[in-house]
């Protein structure tokens, strides 16, 4: 049997995380619009100065620059904690522990750090992440048709991009282009958003109305080679490795969410009465309370599973795949129980529940969805996914 | 979804909004043409919408407001501005103080 008892370290950075999140943020939060995503700008930097102090600002970036350099685990359990407010799931903390960067920047050249990775770190630059296009986003390699041509010492990209999240207010974003007719002929290109032929056609409203999509259209965007990032047709394993890398933090998220809920829920079934008895002595709630802590239990082993082997250097693809399958889908039921034991509170904005049901739900086809993870598990039961082309890769 | 507003300019007077809806959304308010300012009824609004504009009805003499219903009200508020943005140059007066904002849409004065 793993032991998954947290170190003494552990215990104290995650004990510090959650008086943060109580003391810091909860009251904050108390006179945000129900669905705000930002705190005020001075509140920000108050905070961002906290979390400085606290030695955990940009605590996803390692060491080598310039962030704390912690494990796997000990991010994974830091990040069920500060998810564990009502903007938690996609603006943990509001940020002011830094946002989930473009890491892989980490292993981009000097020239790349100087420019993009240490401002983004400092807070002064934003990024967004390009991948998705309205030809699907499933299944990239085969669905991207924006195109890198090269010119010179340059590259030309056009082509639309979906589903964009915050490029609107973004400085640039990593952007996979296809170089090549072949599957994995993708290759990463960081682009300025003020270039010219770069616009944001739109905001794609969505059950988030925080970090909103865009739809991005690049018209003949001249790149330098300079802002390639990898080597040509690399840009597949870079984004691939970008996801299973997130899918730990990002299940973790999903987690802390459906842990308050289920806290929740549990106070209020305590509280309530109908028939002359408590909603806690109803054995259908009962129930109810009991699938949500199995749910909850079976998410936090899986992630500590996951990170633990990743900690190790173990291949986590699948494991990454199962815990974000099993986390996001067992949150969103979570949730959904404690809105209904909650009734008709359970679906106001007086309380969050209704907004981590909203944004649960995206939880589902964000960052891979549910059918991608069992692929991606599958193939590792299978070996390969099947397909002829792999082969070829 | 058309990037602007699609309701029709009306006056924002007390009378005019009463029968504003009383549900989260966004508006924009003009005076003489130009948006002076773009706002949103969120989540914790009384009367949504139209406790919104009642409350903006005597701050804001002589303008005209349109108003649209919707539960993103976040990213629509951005959308606008980003929209205003792109064809004006600037944020509308009323606005200045919000950060963040970069621009959605062709740009320069197109559409109303
Ligand atoms: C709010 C939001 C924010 C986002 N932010 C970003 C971002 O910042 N950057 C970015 O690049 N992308 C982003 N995405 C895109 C997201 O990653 C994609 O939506 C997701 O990968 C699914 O792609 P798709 O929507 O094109 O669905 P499709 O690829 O068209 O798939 C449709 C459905 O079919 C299922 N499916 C696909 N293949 C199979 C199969 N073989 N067997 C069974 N079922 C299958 C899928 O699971 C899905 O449910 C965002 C999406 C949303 C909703």
């Amino acid at each position: 049997m793993i032991d998954f008892s947290p170190t003494d370290e552990q215990r104290l950075l995650v004990d510090n995380v959650r008086r943060f999140v109580r003391t810091e943020i909860l009251p904050l939060e108390a006179d945000l619009d129900p669905d705000a995503g930002e705190l005020d700008p001075t509140d920000h930097q108050r905070l961002v100065a906290v979390a400085e102090r606290m030695g955990l600002r940009n605590w996803e970036a390692p060491a080598e620059v310039g962030g704390p350099g912690l494990d796997v685990v000990t991010q994974a359990l830091l990040a069920i904690e500060m998810s564990q407010h009502r903007a938690g799931l996609y603006a943990p903390c509001y940020g002011v522990f830094g946002s989930p960067g473009l890491v892989q920047l980490a292993e981009g050249t000097e020239q790349q750090q100087q420019r993009y990775l240490y401002p983004t770190l400092r807070g002064e630059l934003t990024a967004f992440f390009g991948l998705s296009e309205p030809s699907g986003g499933s299944d990239p390699a085969g669905a991207i048709r924006t195109t890198a041509t090269r010119d010179g010492d340059d590259w030309v990209l056009t082509g639309t991009k979906l589903w964009i999240s915050d490029a609107d207010r973004a400085d640039y974003g990593l952007v996979l282009a296809r170089t090549g007719a072949g599957r994995r002929d993708i290759t990463a290109f960081l682009v300025d958003t003020d270039s010219p032929g770069f616009t944001v056609r739109r905001i794609v409203h969505t059950l988030r109305t925080t970090h909103p999509a865009t739809e991005l259209e690049l018209d003949g965007v001249r790149v330098p080679d300079r802002n390639r990032v990898g080597e040509v047709g690399g840009g597949f394993a870079l984004a691939a490795d970008r996801l299973v890398r997130g899918r730990i933090p990002y299940s973790a998220g999903c987690l802390g969410v459906a842990i308050v809920a289920h806290e929740m829920a549990v106070e209020y079934a305590k509280i309530r009465e109908t028939f002359g008895k408590r909603l806690s002595e109803q054995q259908g709630i009962q129930w109810m309370l009991v699938d949500n802590e199995i749910d909850l239990r079976t998410s936090r082993l899986l992630i500590l599973a996951a990170a633990r082997r990743a900690d190790l250097g173990e291949d986590i693809r699948a494991d990454a795949a199962i815990a974000k399958l099993v986390c996001s889908e067992a949150a969103g039921r979570v949730v959904d129980r404690a809105i209904q034991i909650h009734g008709g509170l359970g679906v106001s904005k007086d309380l969050p529940l209704e907004r981590w049901y909203r944004e649960l739900r995206i939880r589902r086809i964000g960052e891979g969805p549910s059918e991608v993870q069992r692929l991606i598990v599958a193939r590792h039961l299978l070996g390969g996914s099947g397909r002829r082309d792999d082969r070829r890769s | 979804m058309s990037l602007s507003i699609r309701a029709p300019w009306r006056p924002l007077t007390a009378a005019a909004v009463a029968d504003a809806p009383a549900a989260t959304g966004v508006y924009e308010l003009r005076r003489d043409a130009t948006t002076v300012l773009v706002g949103y009824a969120g989540g914790s609004s009384r009367f949504g919408l139209r406790g919104e504009l009642t409350g903006l009805a005597g701050a804001y003499p002589d303008t005209e407001y349109r108003a649209e219903v919707t539960t993103a009200y976040l990213s629509r508020w951005r959308e606008l501005l980003g929209v205003h943005l792109a064809r004006t140059g600037l944020l509308p007066a009323g606005n200045t103080d919000v950060r963040g904002i970069g621009p959605i849409g062709p740009k320069g004065p197109v559409g109303p």
